[in-house]
């Protein structure tokens, strides 16, 4: 086996893979590590991901879909449902989606290695110049070291490699989603996405049923880390499964988490970047980060090829990457973010009088901004966070 | 020496625990997490955001060394 490379990339999810591509498409011999011995297996995902944001970095193939939405159904804490028409909805299936994004990073050339976990970065003169690795299949395996003159961390959302950088990617309890989902069957509607909010059902959060084509669906759960504290995802999905769909049949089941704070203040460092979940790029309100973190990997991807190019891994040149992902993404992650602050504090009553409102107003004349007077009367500092969620 | 008590049957490797852990002392193999008994600061952050109650305070919790 080669030792020397020009970048590894740790984590063959979407991001590391696409960041892969882009720096192999660019001349670079690139090696992936995978610690699981197949691309996309297992599956932590709700799977629901827009399609404009997703087609800001790739061509969206038809085959990577389980199910093209019509739209989303948002459904108030007492029921009110709240149908919103839009074709941007679309569901995954990640298991063919992972793959095929490594498939284009090994078509160009990277070198991809499954069953294989990076434990460790070395370090030298205060430059990150490879990684050690051990081999997950063996028992008693040795570890190894291989050369990079940048290594590329996307190992997701519990990012140990960019701490042990000495980059600060630790979650604060309220900026964590804990997620629990299971694949069920028996789901009539597969048109729709269904959102399901309420302090009873999600706190600090919601249930999600994404269709996945056939009559199977990704039905989760994501609620606010300091709630979890009290009782588990697990525990709410089960109640929720009970009360909405008592005729599905569990087929499998995961859990996770998500982080839903803003982007690590610092995500480069001499020789190393870190990219996706594990750098917190995701959308606070939906807890989505495919789009993000796909667009974190172009960036890194192209600046890391301009630096092995130059033959400059220092920091000053890898923090281009971040500073335009912030400069393009880092605004909407921003407000993004406020909303999600602001939806938090917001009562079970109000949103259902909202929804209530929102209703009526598709069979009559009611003017939809009216919809948010019981919101605006309930806080009338929400009228400032709104504000400050646009300026 | 055991701050935090690890359930094996009930973990589902998903990490989240590594990624609350203050002092960066848990690590996650194919089989297990791994936790450094010495160095954890008992700070419980694992034992709440655990999605499936993997980890619960053990018998040595909130002791210092």
């Amino acid at each position: 086996m080669e030792k020397k490379y020009d970048i590894i990339v740790i984590g063959a999810g979407p991001a590391g893979s696409y960041a892969a591509f882009v720096t192999a498409r660019a001349g670079c011999r690139v090696l992936i590590l995978e610690k699981d011995p197949v691309v996309g297996v297992p599956v932590r995902c709700g799977e629901g991901v827009g399609m404009v944001g997703l087609k800001m970095t790739l061509e969206p193939r038809s085959e990577w879909f389980g199910a093209r939405c019509k739209g989303v159904k948002l459904i108030s804490p007492s029921g009110y449902q709240v149908t919103v028409h839009d074709s941007n909805a679309a569901v995954l299936d990640r298991t063919i989606f992972d793959k095929a994004i490594c498939d284009m990073a090994v078509a160009q050339g990277a070198t991809l290695l499954t069953s294989c976990m990076a434990t460790g970065l070395i370090e030298k003169e205060g430059q990150i110049c490879g990684v050690k690795i051990k081999f997950t299949n063996q028992k008693d395996a040795q570890e190894f070291d291989l050369e990079a003159k940048i290594v590329i961390a996307a190992d997701g959302v519990e990012s140990r490699i960019a701490r042990l950088a000495g980059l600060n990617s630790t979650n604060a309890l309220r900026d964590l989603e804990v997620t629990a989902s299971y694949v069920m069957d028996h789901i009539q509607d597969q048109e729709y996405c269904y959102f399901y909010t309420g302090k009873k059902i999600a706190p600090g959060g919601y249930v999600w049923i994404f269709p996945k084509g056939g009559d199977r669906a990704n039905v989760g759960i994501g609620i606010v880390g300091s709630a979890a504290r009290y009782k588990k995802p697990i525990e709410y999905l089960d109640h929720f499964v009970k009360t909405y769909l008592p005729h599905s049949r569990v087929i499998d089941r995961f859990v996770g988490s998500v982080p839903v704070g803003l982007v690590m203040k610092k995500t480069t460092r001499d020789g190393f970047m870190v990219i996706g979940d594990a750098a917190h790029h995701v959308n606070p309100v939906s807890g989505g980060g495919i789009t993000y973190g796909l667009n974190a990997a172009k960036f890194a991807g192209r600046v890391a090829a301009e630096s092995i190019r130059r033959g400059d891994y220092s920091d000053r040149r890898l923090r281009k990457y971040h500073q335009e992902w912030v400069r393009k993404i880092g605004k909407s992650q921003r407000r993004s973010y406020r909303l999600k602050e602001v939806l938090m504090k917001v009562p079970d009553e109000v949103i259902d009088q909202t929804a209530e409102r929102l209703m009526k107003k598709k069979k009559g004349r009611t003017n939809f901004l009216s919809a948010f007077v019981p919101l605006v009367k309930h806080r009338p500092r929400v009228v400032w966070d709104v504000f400050r969620i646009f300026f | 020496m055991e701050k935090i008590k690890f359930l094996q049957e009930r973990c589902d490797l998903c990490g989240t625990c590594v990624s609350v852990c203050p002092p960066n002392v848990m690590e996650m193999t194919m089989i297990e997490v791994e936790i450094d008994q010495i160095h954890c600061t008992s700070c419980q952050r694992c034992v709440f955001v655990c999605p499936v109650a993997a980890l619960v305070p053990g018998k040595d919790y909130g002791k210092k060394i």
